[in-house]
């Protein structure tokens, strides 16, 4: 693979996944402290 | 509305709403369009349309949903008022309309991983196999259980399309990734790693590689389609909502990747020789034909061709049910219960999905209305947000109590301006183009993808809509006050 396609693919893949991860455990953490105070959202 | 009527967690919302959205299009399409358009620049308009189409219309899909509780009629009247309440039906008439075919789709799936499991499918047969079941009786009886597996579900409520997503959609992450993994690791795999990322930077300049990256995410993400709004009838009344719009286009599109990477590598690994063939070869070609060919071929194609065919079915079937309960919920905002709506919506598309099941001419010509019909939908969207008040949508619904992720006016000015502008441009564009597939006949409505028969259909739906929009009013008032 040539150097441009694996930057290409790091910064493609480091976005949309790495997305995904940070949005999904920041869900996490706020669903985590809703429970703790039982705010859950009713 | 019963504690039943609710998802039983944010977590429920969210699988639902992923089932949605991740489709046979992430799976069957995405690679095609990537391979056909540029790969990386390809992939940097793709994100950027994620920022500025797709999550901003599930934010406005979310609060209407939300603030209306009521299926797309309902909340649509709930937000803008009466007189626009044929958006809603529009949006709903074209959810509904792609329901018709869609089944369809899903019941090729289901047959597909049935062949598989059996060993029916090998590489040798696949065009004959194809050739002998697409369009025929079989064809409508597998589209005839995929509606009875999704209305089965419905059936149960919210519950029950939350108990199938919380299986399904962990079930799907899995298989796609464990076929990706597979794939890259075919001898000769990172050829197609770099067809899919080599950054082609002039084309970043083609105005059509924007158009069809814009493309890609109103078909694929699911927003604007109504679908969204109608989940978020369900969710509770301190729900995060800018949030869950980012992490369900943000899984979506990492589906669509996986499976980018899943297809391209498969094919430069085993037949890199007749890439233009099989990429330019449809999305049944690609998927149909050449996809159980090229399973043939490697090590353990077997379980992975099962594995491939039973992904594609989970997509196609969690994204039916959606659609099911679409039409469902608007039909009980008219006065009926869940389940007498669900015994009409079962008639209507066993009806209204045989041409489609019947006959692959009908079936593109229905992708084709309906499909460019979405983007008309999501122009609907911005329309209503902007009559409701889009900043004042933002400070009461979409940053109201519980919300995990406040949203700042750029959302105000993208939904306002920037997707009214996308929605037309890319609905001329496509018309456009359209007109140099068949530059004799573009105006006939009775060709299958010609420019009439979008304009006919499209007319004869809205004619109904606005002639119905008062009575459309008093009904949902009327049940709503019973």
């Amino acid at each position: 693979m040539s150097a441009s396609a694996i930057v290409m693919m790091l910064v493609i893949c480091g976005v949309v996944w790495g997305g995904f991860v940070f949005f999904l455990v920041r869900a996490m953490r706020s669903e985590g402290k809703k429970q703790a105070s039982g705010r859950t959202g009713d | 509305m019963s504690a039943t009527e609710q998802f039983s967690s944010r977590w429920g919302l969210i699988l639902a709403t992923l089932g949605m959205a991740v489709g046979t299009g992430n799976i069957w399409r995405f690679p095609r369009i990537v391979a056909t358009n540029g790969g990386g620049a390809f992939l940097v308009s793709w994100v950027v349309f994620l920022f500025i189409w797709s999550v901003p219309l599930m934010i406005v899909e979310f609060s209407f949903g939300k603030r209306g509780r009521k299926g797309t009629v309902g909340s649509f009247i709930a937000m803008a008022g009466k007189g626009p309440g044929w958006m809603g039906g529009w949006v709903a008439l074209c959810a509904t309309a792609i329901m018709f075919y869609y089944s369809v789709v899903a019941g090729w799936c289901l047959r597909y991983f049935a062949a598989a499991v059996q060993g029916g499918l090998t590489g040798e047969n696949s065009i004959g196999f194809w050739e002998s079941y697409a369009g025929s009786g079989l064809a409508w009886i597998t589209n005839a259980i995929a509606l009875g597996l999704a209305i089965a579900v419905v059936w149960f409520g919210v519950r029950g399309i939350e108990r199938v997503a919380k299986v399904l959609i962990p079930s799907l992450f899995v298989l796609v990734l464990m076929l990706a993994i597979r794939a890259v690791t075919l001898p000769g795999a990172t050829a197609g790693l770099e067809f899919l990322f080599h950054p082609d930077w002039s084309a970043l300049g083609d105005v059509r590689i924007w158009l069809q990256a814009l493309t890609q995410n109103a078909w694929d993400t699911g927003a604007g389609w109504g679908l969204i709004l109608t989940f978020a009838v369900y969710m509770k009344a301190r729900e995060d909502i800018p949030l869950n719009a980012f992490l369900i286009g943000f899984g979506n599109n990492s589906v669509s990747l996986l499976a980018g990477i899943m297809v391209l590598c498969t094919v430069f690994a085993i037949n890199p020789g007749a890439r233009s063939e099989i990429v330019g070869a449809g999305n049944e070609g690609l998927t149909f034909i050449w996809m159980p060919r090229l399973f043939a071929q490697m090590p353990g194609g077997r379980f992975f061709m099962i594995f491939f065919f039973l992904a594609l079915s989970f997509a196609a079937l969690t994204s039916l049910i959606s659609m099911v309960e679409l039409l469902t919920r608007n039909l009980m905002d008219a006065g009926l219960k869940r389940r007498k709506a669900l015994v009409v919506v079962a008639l209507l598309a066993l009806a209204f999905s045989t041409p489609s099941a019947l006959s692959l001419s009908f079936l593109h010509n229905q992708d084709w209305v309906w499909g460019v019909g979405l983007m008309l939908s999501g122009l609907l969207y911005a329309l209503a947000a902007r009559r409701f008040g889009v900043e004042r949508l933002r400070r009461e619904v979409v940053n109201s109590d519980g919300c995990d992720l406040p949203i700042g006016k750029w959302w105000t000015f993208i939904i306002s301006v920037v997707v009214p502008i996308e929605a037309v441009v890319l609905m001329i564009w496509w018309l456009w183009e359209a007109r140099g597939w068949d530059p004799e006949h573009w105006l006939d409505p009775f060709r299958s993808t010609s420019v009439g028969t979008v304009l006919a259909q499209w007319a004869l739906v809205l004619v109904a809509l606005l002639v119905l929009n008062r009575w459309l009013g008093r009904r949902i008032s009327a049940a709503n006050s019973a």
